[in-house]
């Protein structure tokens, strides 16, 4: 998580706990409130996932709402103020967004697990996933009479059409990673040493039989990765831009959903450079222990490419049912 | 300003929304749509016969809803412009069993079809209302009644009113009375929320 992320978790917690240190009396008498029609207190759950993840929540929700607020502000015809407010809010929407379920995080950190990459590729992936993310919202809103008018008389095909694409992709690329490790451990076995294969450093490298090259053919998996998680519009995005068009502040509404874009590329991008860092940490141990470190990136080649070929085949298959 | 075309692009997508309700699966779980919620519970000789829903939804799910349906843009909700809005941004909830999930000694009760649906905006606030009756009456006094009311797949958030979530008519004052309850037996995203129930307490008739 990025130290953005710790702070924002911080505050939340902060507020959270001024919430419930903050006991409702009565103003004027400073008892509690006896009438039968006062709402009894909720016993919460008070374990820290429950308490970090209903912070989460709430913050969400809270920054929705406000971003309504500021966007009707504009509606209204006060334009800089509530327009910077709304991009503050909506990039912070964005980081903790990205935090919650779905948004291909698994993908991602199986990914970089899997294999020797540079720190910027980690954050690469992240903007990618989520310009793609926000990018399909808006060709969702704009193509909305093609792939809602399906909606309006039974179920939504083609938004199912859609996740079905993403994950069917998912999967795809999945499959491509297992073939490529299945080829760098027989090179490996072979005596042949496999160089880091993702940078493209310069100079010559000795390739497997197929000859898939190095950086570029790298760039691509992983840019069609990203394409695959981030295809699934985002929801928040296609009711941003739906809300602005309703009230004719589209402008307002596209710059909102580029700093969602803004806030979740942090999110995502943190995750893939964390997951750099830890392969990294770990294969430096392993160097300088009894493990081989070819024996040790095989089974991480393996384990990325089923993490990331299950993910993909069993949410295709879940929606297929 | 906004051409002819582009209104009636606007105009499908957000009636689209309203069925988005209904359709988005786990990869777009987070919530989206928040409605503020008080449940009444009606009874008939001191037995529970009914459930009214009253809900009032959040602005930017509400300005959707009411671009689109507010046919004649009065601000006001005739009897068409409710009963196309009942067609297409709330039956579909009928597959998610209204969002209300009832439970008598842990067991899961499916109540009946809607009745008396009706939707209006007051000062800019969409409220829907709608009552569900029972199969038959329940004692709630002879054993645990506990009403959730949540969207299992937690696209739309409910929150119960924070000042007066839960109402009972047809009883003399102080008959039952309720608490809300985090329902671990049910927990909805992914594990990671227990919902909401609200357990009632009956004097026995």
């Amino acid at each position: 998580m990025s130290c953005r992320g710790v702070l924002i978790l911080a505050g939340l917690a902060l507020l959270l706990w001024l919430d419930v240190a903050a006991v409702r009396a009565d103003p004027f008498t400073g008892r509690q409130p006896e009438s039968p029609a006062a709402a009894p207190p909720v016993e919460r759950a008070q374990g820290l996932v429950a308490v970090v993840g209903r912070a989460l929540l709430t913050f969400q929700r809270e920054t929705s709402r406000m971003m309504a607020e500021h966007m009707r502000a504009i509606r209204d015809g006060e334009t800089s103020a509530p327009l910077l407010i709304g991009l503050l809010l909506a990039f912070a929407y964005g980081v903790v967004h990205a935090l919650g379920p779905g948004h291909g995080k698994v993908v991602v950190v199986s990914y970089f697990l899997s294999r020797d990459a540079q720190i910027m590729r980690g954050f690469l992936m992240g903007l990618q996933i989520a310009i793609f993310h926000v990018l399909s919202a808006a060709v969702m809103v704009a193509l909305a009479d093609l792939v809602l008018r399906q909606a309006l008389g039974s179920a939504p095909g083609e938004v199912a059409g859609v996740r079905l694409a993403s994950y069917g992709l998912i999967a795809l690329i999945g499959c491509s990673m297992l073939v490529q490790a299945v080829q760098r451990s027989r090179l490996r076995r072979a005596g042949i040493t496999v160089v880091d294969e993702c940078c493209g450093h310069g100079h010559a490298h000795r390739h497997g039989p197929s000859g898939t090259g190095p950086g570029a053919g790298e760039g691509a998996r992983q840019g069609a990765l990203s394409l695959g998680v981030g295809l699934v519009p985002c929801t928040g995005a296609v009711l941003i831009l739906l809300y602005a068009m309703a009230n004719d502040i589209l402008f307002a509404g596209v710059v909102l959903v580029v700093a969602i874009a803004a806030g979740m590329a942090i999110t995502m991008g943190a995750l893939g450079v964390l997951s750099i860092v830890a392969r990294n940490a770990v294969a430096a141990r392993v160097d300088a222990g009894r493990i081989g470190p070819g024996r040790l990136a095989i089974a991480m080649d393996y384990a990325g490419a089923l993490a990331i070929t299950a993910l993909g085949g069993g949410l295709f298959w879940a929606t297929l049912q | 300003m906004v051409s002819g075309a582009l209104h009636r692009l606007i105009r499908v997508a957000i009636g689209g929304c309203g069925l988005a309700l209904a359709s988005a699966g786990p990869a777009a779980a987070h919530p989206h749509v928040w409605i503020n919620a008080v449940a009444t519970f009606l009874f008939e000789d001191r037995m529970l016969v009914s459930v009214r829903h009253h809900w009032e939804f959040d602005e930017m799910f509400a300005s959707l809803v009411i671009e689109e349906q507010d046919a004649d843009g009065n601000g006001k909700l005739d009897r068409a412009e409710i009963a196309s809005i009942q067609a297409n941004a709330f039956s579909n909830l009928r597959d998610y069993d209204y969002f209300t999930h009832v439970r008598i000694d842990g067991k899961d009760v499916p109540l009946q079809e809607v009745r008396d649906f009706t939707a209006r905006i007051d000062n800019g606030v969409l409220v829907y209302e709608f009552t569900m009756p029972l199969a038959k009456p329940v004692d709630p006094g002879a054993s645990r009644f506990a009403a959730g009311i949540y969207d299992p797949e937690y696209y739309v958030e409910v929150l119960l009113d924070e000042d007066d979530p839960v109402r009972f008519e047809g009883l003399p004052s102080g008959a039952c009375t309720y608490a809300i309850e985090e329902d671990s037996e049910h927990p909805i995203y992914y594990g990671m929320v227990n919902p909401l129930t609200i357990v009632l307490s009956c004097e026995t008739s």
